[in-house]
């Protein structure tokens, strides 16, 4: 079986235009649930109480967030390695508006999905 | 090559301000304008991602989340509703959690669904790490909570899982079973069968062969419908870390739904 085939990739997306943005959106749409949630029961994934919980998300590995070209650019690394059959991507609707769902699953499939191909 | 398939999985978080507000408000969770409005919009999401070529809709079981994180008990009741509403997309879940789910109520609604879909449905199931719910939904069987850790919890709850999963792939696949299995049995009591059911007969006459013995007991059981896809719909098994996941995804043909860090999943793929 070509590595990648019956495979499911998970990943919580952010996008922002630039870095300001993505924070922003990181804070106001995960950092509650990463917080109270997600660190109680992960213990690999970063919760370090000393640190911004900011940081933690990006630490965690579970999260691919970033401008389009830095998404981009990891997405296309991870399928050079393993061209996965499927991708999930996980959102918080509705504490992430329905408009900002949308956009950014516009952006990934108009700017990221493009540049990446599965096993067959 | 082929492009890969992309699933948009909502975990819907009824939404507040900040940690704070989600204390003043609570409980977040039983607020019944909010969840209204909100299950009726995600559906707007997922059409305007099926217009740009995403391929599945997913959701998650989880329940009891009254402060208003990932307020989603039933997966399948979505699923439905959106089989109706989308017309490319698939439709599923990621996924049913086996250590809290009747095998054979899994079998029937996702035989179901997959018929409603026409066949565009995955499956997919979960072992459950979240103890406030699984343990007490998974109460008729002791079901407890894994938190994949390699010790009592987790070995009983891997053990409950993979003996729901594979009666759940005999209910779909063959015309009668006997479910014998630690936890779960079927037809209950194993021992006699079920005795005195009134309508034992036609059963025997126009029901699967050999679920009806000479007295009348009830010693096989079919589950109806049967899926629509053949054998039976995709199934997808999430995993956060567990090697032992990965091989069992790998034994049994599913696909590993691999919740974990970059280095996790290029050690496990």
């Amino acid at each position: 079986m070509a590595r990648g085939k019956n495979q499911n990739i998970v990943r919580w997306l952010s996008i922002g235009k630039d870095e300001a943005e993505y924070n922003e959106k990181l804070r106001k749409y995960e950092v509650d649930i990463y917080k109270n949630f997600y660190s109680c029961f992960f213990p690999q994934f970063a919760s370090d109480p000393n640190a911004d919980w900011l940081e933690n998300i990006k630490k965690s590995g579970i999260y691919t967030c970033g401008t389009i070209a830095q998404v981009r650019e990891e997405w296309k690394k991870m399928y050079e390695e393993v061209p996965a059959e499927y991708i999930t991507l996980i959102f918080h609707y509705a504490q992430q508006p329905k408009d900002d769902v949308i956009k950014t699953i516009e952006q990934f499939m108009t700017q990221v999905w493009p540049h990446l191909e599965s096993a067959e | 090559m082929a492009k890969p398939k992309v699933i948009i999985q909502i975990y819907p978080m009824l939404p507040a301000e900040d940690e704070k507000e989600r204390m003043a408000k609570r409980p977040l969770g039983r607020n019944r304008e909010l969840y209204n409005h909100v299950v009726h919009e995600w559906l707007e999401i997922l059409q305007a991602a099926e217009k740009m070529g995403v391929w599945g809709a997913a959701t998650i079981e989880h329940h009891l989340h009254s402060e208003g994180y990932e307020v989603g008990p039933n997966p399948g009741v979505l699923n439905a509703w959106w089989a109706g509403q989308l017309k490319t997309m698939h439709v599923g879940a990621l996924g049913y959690v086996m250590a809290a789910q009747d095998p054979i109520r899994v079998a029937e609604e996702t035989a179901i669904i997959d018929h409603l879909t026409k066949g565009r449905f995955f499956v997919g199931l979960a072992r459950g790490y979240q103890s406030r719910w699984t343990n007490i939904l998974g109460q008729f069987s002791q079901s407890v909570a894994t938190s994949s850790d390699g010790g009592a919890d987790d070995k009983k709850n891997r053990d409950i899982f993979e003996e729901r999963v594979d009666m759940l792939l005999a209910c779909w696949t063959q015309d009668s079973v006997v479910l014998d299995g630690k936890y779960y049995q079927a037809p209950y009591p194993l021992k006699t069968g079920v005795e005195g059911y009134q309508a034992w007969k036609i059963a025997r006459d126009a029901g699967t062969h050999g679920e009806v013995d000479e007295n009348g007991a009830i010693r096989r059981i079919s589950i109806v419908p049967s899926p629509y896809q053949r054998p039976h719909p995709p199934v997808f098994v999430a995993s956060s870390k567990s090697d032992d996941s990965i091989r069992y995804c790998a034994r049994k043909g599913f696909t590993p739904t691999y919740f974990s860090s970059w280095e996790g999943i290029l050690r496990q793929s």
